[in-house]
This record gives structure tokens, C-alpha cells and sequence, in this order.
């Protein structure tokens, strides 16, 4: 029975081939690496030329963005008065803060960033479970929120449930989505550390919610 | 048709050709759930009416689902959110125009070569493979530059060090004809009809 069914997907296999070959889109591909090979620059370039239809797009500033230019403009101080602001008389280049001085602050307490992590992990594991495909969860889906500010804690939140393990990023490179997932994607190495940006910015995030899809 | 519904449909296809043709992210064009909040449920009907009229500008609509240029009406309405969708110039550029638009012909021809060959691979082939071919032309820091730059801009897809057809080339390039055109083209040492006319039946 096994071989039988051995035989039958290989007949498959070759049915997909001889199609593919049959079809009007093949070309034997030694001939093509061939003609590239000879062929001079001009007329590779050329051939694209000829078959390309590029996508059209505009580039352009809106009347009101200029306005708010100009304002920004007008109320920035000139560089040596923001230069004598600074204690240092230097200017400080951006930095970060971690978790641990952010306790010492006290503009966080440990204690209150445990249980808010708490609550969003218990949050995403319900709604990972409930999702139609009922294994990951679209990024924005989650993390979206209908206040701003609740959505950048919430994706401060959620990189340290990715970072800790407790939840994964799965990026589809083709939609350009990010989704959430409890399970580590299939071919993930177990060991590896690549870190991924999900940027969040107010007018993609206005948008989403005003489309609707707000949690 | 009464006045206000014709204004209304003017509205939104002057509302959906901003949506279109306006670069807000990186990459082009709009997703189908982004029209759909813009224009309504039935915005598939205002892209087409639209389609009719960009066409007589010598532009046209483009669908990519999946990674496959498709027509809106092949692709399942529940997929239609995450279709892309964008406008394309309906012919080719002319050699000036390209030029002017800050393609260089040695990245053209980059470009050409590793899609011809990648495609004649069934869409995809090692990236090393790629590169050796791009080298026997160009320098390495060309190759790598460019194929990275291809990668980025969409027309590329790199996976495990293997590289695909972009979703940016299956929506602006003819691969049939640039395929063609290649097996048609002189060689650089000599005429290489002879190679093309050996290409089987």
C-alpha cells in the first residue's frame, strides 16, 4: 500500500513537471544562463526596459504638513540656546533606559510591571486560543488599542514576553504582517537571537483603529 | 442615477486614486482593507470604474495576492483585505525616462539577469548561484549591493540563501517578455542565435 502510494506521488511529481515544461513559460534554463553570460549589459537593460511597467507613485507635501513645518521652524530655540539648556553644555544623544533603572526612578515599580505582564500574557493566551486560526494572532491585532499611549506600553509589554520566551514573533515577509504566536515558527532555530522591528507609528496606528478593527 | 450619487461616486474615485497613487509607507500601494474602510464594502466597482479611466492615461490597476499578479475577481472576497493593490504605467518606460528616473543601465541589467535566471529556475535559486552568475559582469560589491537593494525594494525575495521572484516583479515586470528578449538579444562575443535557436519546441 505504502509503495503504492509512493508510486502514485512520484507519477504526480512527473505530471507537474512534464506541465510545467509544456507550458509556454518554459525556457531550458542552461540556455538562459547561457544567453546572460554572452550577452552584452545594454541589452539585458534593455530587455527589462521593454517588459517593465513600473508602479506609479507620488511624492508630494500637503498644504497643512508645511503649516506644521513652519510652526516647528518658528518655535525650535536656535542650537547654541538648546546647547546651553543641556547640563552638560553638550548635546546628549538619544539613549535608553532598561527596566532596572526605570524602578530606581520610581517611574515604574517591579512589582506593577510583573503584574501588568502577567495580565497581557493571560490576555494573549486567550486570544491566540479564541483566534479564527487559533494560533497566532495578527501583531496590531493585539496590540492596538483604542488610547496611543496604552498601545506603545503594551508593545513595550509584549517585547519582553518575546524576549522571555513566552510568546513569539512570526513575520510573513510577503504581506509584510507580524503575527504573535505561542509556539515557536517552524524553522526557528532554538538558539538563535536576530532581533525584528515592529514599528509603530500614530498615523498607521489611527488609522487602524479608525478602520474599525480596534480590540 | 440621481446627482448626489454621481457625486458621491466621483467622491470616492477621486478619494481612491489619492489612496492609490499617494506613497504613505515604504512600500507602494494599498492594502484591500484599507480601500474597503476608504470606499465601502463595494469598492472593488468604484476600482473599476476607476481602472477605465486611468487606462486612457496610459496607467493601469494592479492586484498582487499571494504573491501573484491577479484580477480582483480570481481572488476569494474573504482575501481581498490582504490583497495589494497599486497603479502601474500600462507600457514600458522609454530609455530616457528610465535613465532620468536614476536607474543606472549596469543596475538594469542586474537586475534583468537575475530575474531571467531565477525565473527560468521555476522562480527561485541559491543566492550564491545568483551571484556567481551577476560576478562574471560586475564586481562583488555591485552584485551585492544591488541584489541586496532588489531584496529590499521587493523585487527580490531572499529565504534561507535562496532567492525568489519578488512580489514586486510579478506586479511590474512582463517575465515572458523579458525572458524573450534576453534569448533574443546578440551576443556580446559574436551572434548567439545559434543558442537560441537551440532552445527546444
Amino acid at each position: 500500500m505504502e509503495a503504492l502510494s509512493q508510486i502514485s506521488s512520484i507519477i504526480h511529481l512527473q505530471k507537474k513537471w512534464i506541465a510545467y515544461r509544456a507550458s509556454s513559460l518554459y525556457v531550458d534554463p542552461l540556455v538562459v544562463e547561457l544567453k546572460i553570460r554572452l550577452a552584452p549589459q545594454e541589452k539585458l537593460a534593455e530587455a527589462l526596459e521593454k517588459s517593465w511597467h513600473p508602479i506609479v507613485s507620488l511624492q508630494h507635501i500637503t498644504p497643512q504638513r508645511l503649516t506644521e513645518a513652519m510652526d516647528y521652524w518658528n518655535r525650535l530655540l536656535p542650537f547654541k540656546e538648546r546647547l546651553a539648556t543641556s547640563p552638560s553644555g553638550e548635546l546628549l544623544e538619544p539613549g535608553s533606559f532598561d527596566l532596572e533603572e526605570l524602578v530606581k526612578l520610581q517611574i515604574v515599580s517591579a512589582e506593577e510591571f510583573k503584574d501588568r505582564l502577567n495580565d497581557l500574557q493571560k490576555e494573549l493566551n486567550e486570544r491566540i486560543t479564541g483566534s479564527e486560526e487559533g494560533s497566532r494572532i495578527r501583531y496590531e491585532d493585539f496590540v492596538y488599542v483604542a488610547d496611543f499611549k496604552e498601545t506603545i506600553l503594551r508593545a513595550y509589554l509584549t517585547t519582553f514576553l518575546i524576549s522571555e520566551g513566552d510568546a513569539f514573533l512570526q513575520v510573513d515577509p510577503l504581506e509584510e504582517e507580524a503575527f504573535l504566536t505561542l509556539r515557536r515558527p517552524e524553522g526557528a532555530s532554538k538558539t538563535s537571537t536576530g532581533s525584528k522591528v515592529v514599528a509603530i507609528n500614530h498615523g498607521e496606528w489611527e488609522m487602524y483603529i479608525e478602520g474599525g478593527r480596534q480590540v | 442615477m440621481s446627482n448626489d450619487d454621481a457625486a458621491e461616486i466621483q467622491h470616492k474615485i477621486r478619494r481612491a486614486s489619492q489612496l492609490l497613487l499617494l506613497q504613505r509607507q515604504r512600500s507602494p500601494g494599498v492594502k484591500g482593507w484599507e480601500l474597503r474602510r476608504a470606499l465601502g464594502k463595494e469598492y472593488t466597482k468604484i476600482l473599476d470604474v476607476l481602472r477605465t479611466e486611468i487606462n486612457g492615461l496610459g496607467l493601469d490597476l494592479k492586484v498582487i495576492h499571494n504573491n501573484v499578479a491577479k484580477k480582483v475577481e480570481e481572488i476569494p472576497e474573504e482575501d481581498l483585505d490582504k490583497a495589494r493593490f497599486f497603479v502601474v504605467m500600462k507600457g514600458p518606460l522609454t530609455h530616457s525616462e528610465l535613465t532620468t528616473s536614476g536607474w543606472r543601465i549596469d543596475d538594469l541589467a542586474v537586475l534583468a539577469a537575475a530575474i531571467a535566471y531565477i525565473n527560468s529556475r521555476r522562480g527561485k535559486a541559491p543566492r550564491k548561484q545568483v551571484e556567481e552568475l551577476l560576478r562574471e559582469k560586475f564586481p562583488r560589491w555591485k552584485v551585492d549591493i544591488n541584489l541586496d537593494r532588489f531584496i529590499r525594494r521587493g523585487y527580490l525575495l531572499e529565504d534561507e540563501e535562496m532567492l525568489f521572484i519578488g512580489w514586486r516583479t510579478r506586479a511590474e515586470i512582463d517575465q515572458k517578455t523579458l525572458t524573450n528578449l534576453i534569448l533574443a538579444a546578440p551576443s556580446e562575443r559574436g551572434s548567439a542565435d545559434d543558442v537560441a535557436e537551440s532552445q527546444p519546441e
